[in-house]
């Protein structure tokens, strides 16, 4: 999960949120790690490059356990 | 040796070529195709004629009033075929400027194309041709031939800054939407031109002008042109021939979006088929990549649309750049020159972005 946890320290970085040394699966994206819909969807954006999934499709998605969840299959 | 033009000092013709007109052209210098087009268009514009020299050429072209077959630019699907009449596609040509030398952006089978070639032949100018030429060879005749009139997309002006141009007397924006800060800027490479603007469509030639922003349909034009739900219709009699064209009543959509200024004066913001909901915001892709071509280390860029789960639609933006602009500090102007909502999703640097034979982005 190493490429995910970079992916979203890039999101957080390029709309000047606070990166993160570690990430815990309970992290939610808006409330702990200050994402708005914008960042959420440059999110789903690269993770669909990098991975071939859109995460935001179907199951609702709130927490990095919820990306990783859809990750795995 | 052709027919229908003479040799004299003005028109010369070779195994059928024009090779020169005016003394100087070299409109058909590389292009076999080009040549035979041209030499093709004014043969069937004559109708036949014998053409003596550049007034009995004018007298000709005048005389005839028969349908050209035009090909729309084709940035969205197939191109469509669309017969106009001689007499709409001159309506606005303007004639006494002998001493002009204009410069061919386009395809001519194209109407910017046909209103280039007009404009100059009327006016017994010289003409260079540009199209299919590298940008550099562009920055190179453009000086050489000291061009006077250049109208084009403004894609096509982005592609061929650099050096000043101080021939240039005027240039003409036209084919795409474009705000006044991306004319303003294209316009320091021109500090002798006075700077038009144009609206003109396949469908109708070339209908508005103004200096500014802001357009206004002129008193001899209202039973003409009309604006409807903000989108600029065309009454059926300038509007060419046809099966690709749909008429609500007497009237044709364009599919042209305005934006009024005041009851009387209004900008022309971009096609409907490029205006989008993003996160509940209308979005003009058009409007974004003026904004983006504004900012510093942007050379060229085209904005396009996706389905996203979060927001519905994102905005996905191919960019050329120049050397020694990063990514991040080009992210970092959109965000202070953008609104949020503006700002592409997804940012991909690439070398270069498909221009379509009519000087626009193609989508």
């Amino acid at each position: 999960m190493k490429k995910l946890y970079e992916i979203v320290n890039e999101v957080l970085e390029s709309n000047e949120l606070d990166t993160q040394e570690t990430f815990k699966d309970t992290d939610n994206l808006k409330n702990d790690l200050g994402m708005d819909s914008f960042n959420l969807a440059e999110l789903t954006v690269m993770i669909e490059d990098e991975f071939d999934i859109d995460i935001f499709e179907g199951d609702l998605v709130f927490t990095i356990g919820d990306i990783k969840q859809k990750l795995n299959g | 040796m052709d027919k229908i033009f003479l040799v004299d000092k003005n028109i010369i013709t070779y195994n059928g070529l024009i090779h020169y007109i005016n003394g100087q052209l070299d409109l058909f210098e590389s292009y076999s195709e080009m040549e035979l087009f041209f030499l093709d268009t004014i043969k069937s514009l004559t109708n036949g004629h014998i053409v003596k020299d550049w007034d009995d050429l004018i007298v000709v072209l005048k005389g005839e009033n028969q349908n050209i077959k035009l090909f729309s630019s084709g940035t969205t699907g197939e191109p469509k075929i669309i017969y106009q009449s001689f007499k709409n596609m001159i309506r606005n040509v303007r004639v006494g400027n002998i001493d002009s030398v204009w410069s061919m952006f386009y395809h001519p089978n194209r109407m910017a194309g046909y209103q280039v070639l007009f404009q100059s032949l009327l006016n017994k100018n010289t003409l260079v041709n540009m199209f299919r030429y590298d940008f550099k060879d562009v920055q190179d005749r453009l000086q050489r031939y000291k061009v006077t009139h250049i109208s084009a997309t403004p894609t096509l002006y982005k592609m061929i800054l650099g050096p000043t141009f101080e021939s240039v007397k005027q240039i003409t924006f036209g084919g795409e939407g474009s705000t006044k800060d991306l004319r303003d800027k294209v316009s320091k490479y021109f500090p002798n031109a006075r700077v038009k603007n144009i609206y003109a469509s396949t469908e109708g030639g070339s209908l508005l002008a103004t200096n500014t922003d802001l357009f206004n349909i002129p008193m001899d034009k209202i039973d003409k042109i009309k604006i409807i739900n903000n989108e600029i219709h065309l009454h059926k009699d300038i509007v060419g021939e046809s099966h690709s064209i749909k008429l609500e009543g007497n009237w044709y959509n364009t599919g042209d979006v305005v934006e009024f200024s005041n009851p009387n004066q209004f900008k022309i913001v971009g096609r409907s088929s490029n205006i989008l909901k993003i996160a509940g915001y209308n979005v003009n892709i058009e409007v974004i990549e003026s904004k983006i071509q504004q900012l510093d280390g942007v050379k060229l860029c085209k904005v396009s649309s996706k389905e996203n789960s979060v927001l519905g639609n994102i905005l996905i933006c191919e960019l050329v750049a120049y050397d020694g602009h990063s990514l991040i500090d080009i992210k970092r102007s959109m965000k202070s020159k953008l609104e949020k909502y503006e700002i592409p999703t997804k940012i991909t640097f690439v070398e270069s972005i498909e221009i379509s034979e009519n000087g626009k982005i193609k989508r």
